[in-house]
């Protein structure tokens, strides 16, 4: 081969291979920074719930410490009540004896009168003074005696009066009314102690969330940054594949029935000058382009030798097209199952390709150029031929209550029957925007998700599409499951239920066959229900 | 085929269940990681719910008692006002039977002085009325106006436990209807009440309560699936170890032919 042209043909492939390996290695970055921001959003997420439910036990005692200053204050009147009563008690205990002392002396002196009395009648009786002598000392004497009767109940009153005095209680009543108080100040002083604590808590748990929205407005940062990079890489990339590889693409994978088809796309080959007016074979150098399949293992060693010595031997394993008019596009769909690669074997799904694309020159080309090679472009960019596996439409998942009233998940995909799949289910928070594509949904941890289970009394029922089985699946929440970083589920928030569908381990090799898929965002959020956790029944 | 391309065979077989046996054991490992920091994460939950418990719990057994001692406050009191209510009566019979033993004592006095005047007026017409009677009136005379001056001694003090009474009986009241509105206030569990510790007190008890119950829950589950797959990763390495030392050995079996 001449020597100028071996030169770009090394260039044009270390260049494409180059930039190939820089957007890989970038993108393995950018893997990384959207893993690494997802993970950084759910830190942030833990430290603002953990905030929210030390704030909602801070409002609980709060309320508690309000009612408790206004109970403690009706204890306080309480205790000054029972101490007045006491007071007064005291002295009603002191009225009460001296009067009973009082009467009792009262009643002494009016049963010496009466005694008195009683001597004079019976000397007047005894002697004879005449009857209105007599009749007045009988009349004193019986109004006395009467009178000495009241007088010693009396005395008996006011000392009952005296005792039913004595026993009131007068410092019990208090007593109790100051251990009421010292209860209360107690309790009081509890309540008090925990919302000492609980502020502390808030004051650590507020800086926690604002590092944690640090942390995540950088990772949102480096994120952006290095999507950005990765976009202009792939500009780049294109427009080293426009310049020097005739744009050479493979577009357009897509599933026919059981086959799968794929479209190869290229720009003709040009001459570099003008074609002198009349001279239509310098216009278009090409006599034809050859297609060639090969497994990327072994991109870096099929030559354009050993192109040449295939289509030599006549072989199949190669797509021919004809010379256009140089002008423009020239592509070519591809069935899968109508494709060998160059060592003769048909293509596989989940082994990744390239395709080369060889242009054999005109004879009057080739003389004009005073060269015999034909032009070979680097290998194209690496595809791989995957099953897409199916999601559950949004309008197919829904969370509901069950009769033992816990909430389970239910949803129903349509799913080629051979296909072993493994349905990864896992809530994220609805109200914080939180980014969740394929990359992070792949690589969340066992934790972070349930693996769904056969749902035999399903709530969804929709049409059958042919060769497909309607899989219907549920996951039951209980105490243990957490939302996608692991929080535990909080109570009246609001949380999208997403599914991934994995292709299973099981599948050992074949699973390279397969792209894994998230459902959709668009699904109806449902609320979790603290309550549909087992009570404790005491 | 040749002996040593059946060995080959045989040692790209191996090869190919251990590279496979790799990944299962990578990714029980990964598992298992994934289940140990959630069971930690779940425990330290667990300490902090239980911590949570125990402050609600002694929370409401100080509450309880200042329920406990209002309780008692309110027996003692209700006996109290029985107990004042039959001191008031009595101590009113008391001041009442002063008055009356009062009014009859100054009548019978009056009656007394007449008596004795007229007494002494019939000795001067007839002298046959002895003397000592005479004294005796004198001495009874004196003898009622003692009398009287206690009786209306004992009158006022009985007077004034009546109504030293009535203000003890007054503010035992006020203290009554004070602990009977605390014992309300502290026993209703209504909307109504304003002061309804009660129900936050409780509330308090049965969340922590509820939040635990759930975290052991949780925390039994995972420590099950912990420890399910935790052997799972055992068997898995050692399958592992058992193929690369056939590896080793079908190599050096190569080798050595």
């Amino acid at each position: 081969m001449n020597t100028y042209n071996e030169s770009l043909t090394a260039t044009r492939i270390a260049l494409l291979e180059n930039q190939e390996l820089t957007i890989a290695t970038n993108e393995a970055n950018l893997n990384g920074a959207i893993v690494s921001h997802y993970f950084a959003h759910g830190a942030k997420i833990t430290a603002e719930e953990k905030l929210k439910t030390t704030l909602q036990r801070d409002t609980i005692y709060q309320k508690t410490i309000a009612k408790t200053v206004s109970l403690n204050n009706l204890v306080c009147n309480l205790e000054a009540s029972a101490n007045q009563e006491k007071v007064n008690v005291v002295q009603t205990v002191s009225d009460a004896a001296i009067a009973a002392s009082n009467v009792q002396v009262a009643s002494n002196a009016v049963v010496r009168l009466a005694s008195d009395l009683g001597s004079i009648y019976s000397i007047v009786s005894a002697a004879d003074y005449g009857s209105e002598i007599y009749e007045h000392v009988s009349e004193a004497n019986a109004l006395l005696n009467n009178t000495a009767h009241d007088a010693e109940e009396a005395s008996q009153l006011a000392m009952e009066a005296s005792i039913l005095a004595s026993q009131l209680p007068a410092s019990s009543n208090h007593d109790m009314a100051k251990s009421i108080q010292t209860a209360t100040t107690t309790f009081m002083q509890a309540i008090q102690l925990q919302l000492e604590t609980i502020s502390d808590t808030i004051i650590t748990e507020t800086k926690e969330v604002q590092n944690e929205q640090n942390n995540l407005k950088m990772a949102e940062g480096l994120m952006a940054n290095t999507k950005i990079t990765h976009l202009a890489l792939q500009n780049g990339y294109d427009i080293m594949k426009n310049e020097m590889n005739l744009n050479l693409q493979v577009l357009s994978i897509e599933k026919i029935a059981t086959d799968f088809r794929f479209t190869v796309s290229f720009e003709p080959y040009k001459n570099p000058f003008q074609a002198l007016p009349g001279d239509q074979f310098m216009a278009n150098p090409v006599k034809e382009y050859v297609i060639f399949l090969v497994k990327e293992k072994a991109k870096t060693v099929f030559s354009i030798a050993e192109a040449e010595v295939m289509l030599v031997e006549n072989t199949s394993n190669c797509i021919r097209i004809p010379s256009n008019d140089a002008t423009t596009s020239l592509s070519t769909t591809i069935l899968m199952s109508e494709i060998k690669d160059v060592t003769n074997q048909n293509m596989v799904l989940g082994e990744n390709y390239v395709v080369f694309v060889l242009a054999t020159f005109t004879e009057a080309y080739k003389r004009a150029i005073n060269a015999f090679d034909d032009f070979m472009t680097a290998p194209s960019s690496v595809f791989t031929i995957k099953h897409q596996l199916n999601s559950p439409l949004a309008s197919d998942i829904v969370v509901k209550t069950n009769a033992n009233k816990q909430q389970v998940l239910h949803f129903k995909v349509n799913e080629i029957s051979d296909f072993k799949v493994v349905y990864r289910c896992f809530f994220i928070p609805a109200s914080d925007s939180v980014f969740v594509d394929l990359v992070v949904a792949e690589q969340l941890p066992f934790s972070n998700y349930s693996i769904a289970e056969d749902d035999t009394t399903p709530e969804l029922i929709s049409p059958l599409k042919e060769g497909e089985v309607n899989f219907y699946k549920k996951v039951t929440i209980n105490e243990a499951t957490t939302d996608c970083f692991g929080n535990r589920l909080l109570a009246d928030k609001s949380y999208l239920p997403m599914v991934l569908s994995f292709a299973s381990e099981d599948l050992g090799d074949a699973q390279k066959q397969f792209t894994n898929s998230l459902s959709s965002f668009q699904v109806a959020p449902f609320i979790f229900n603290e309550s549909s956790l087992t009570t404790n029944s005491k | 085929m040749t002996l040593s391309k059946l060995k080959q065979e045989m040692i790209n077989e191996l090869t190919i269940e251990l590279l496979k046996s790799q990944k299962e054991v990578r990714l029980l490992e990964q598992i298992v990681a994934s289940l140990t920091q959630k069971s930690i994460q779940f425990q330290n939950y667990l300490e902090q719910a239980n911590a949570n418990q125990m402050v609600a719990a002694n929370n409401k057994s100080l509450f309880e008692a200042i329920v406990k001692e209002v309780g008692n406050l309110e027996f003692n009191l209700n006996a109290t006002d029985n107990e004042m209510a039959a001191a008031q009566s009595k101590a009113l019979e008391v001041a009442i039977k002063c008055k009356t033993m009062c009014d009859k004592l100054i009548y019978t006095s009056d009656t007394i002085n007449k008596m004795a005047n007229l007494i002494v007026r019939k000795k001067a017409l007839n002298p046959l009325i002895s003397d000592d009677l005479i004294s005796k009136l004198t001495i009874a005379g004196n003898d009622a106006n003692n009398a009287v001056s206690l009786t209306l001694i004992a009158l006022q003090s009985a007077l004034t436990t009546v109504s030293s009474i009535e203000v003890s009986a007054a503010i035992a009241s006020v203290t009554s209807k004070q602990t009977n509105f605390l014992h309300e206030v502290l026993n209703t569990d209504n909307d109504k009440n304003e002061l309804n510790v009660q129900k936050l007190v409780h509330d308090t008890i049965t969340r922590s309560e509820n939040d635990s119950h759930h975290l052991e829950i949780a925390y039994n589950q995972i420590t099950t699936q912990l420890n399910q797959k935790t052997e799972e990763l055992k068997s898995a390495q050692i399958n592992f170890n058992s193929l690369q030392s056939g590896l080793a050995a079908a190599n050096a079996a190569a080798l050595a032919s």
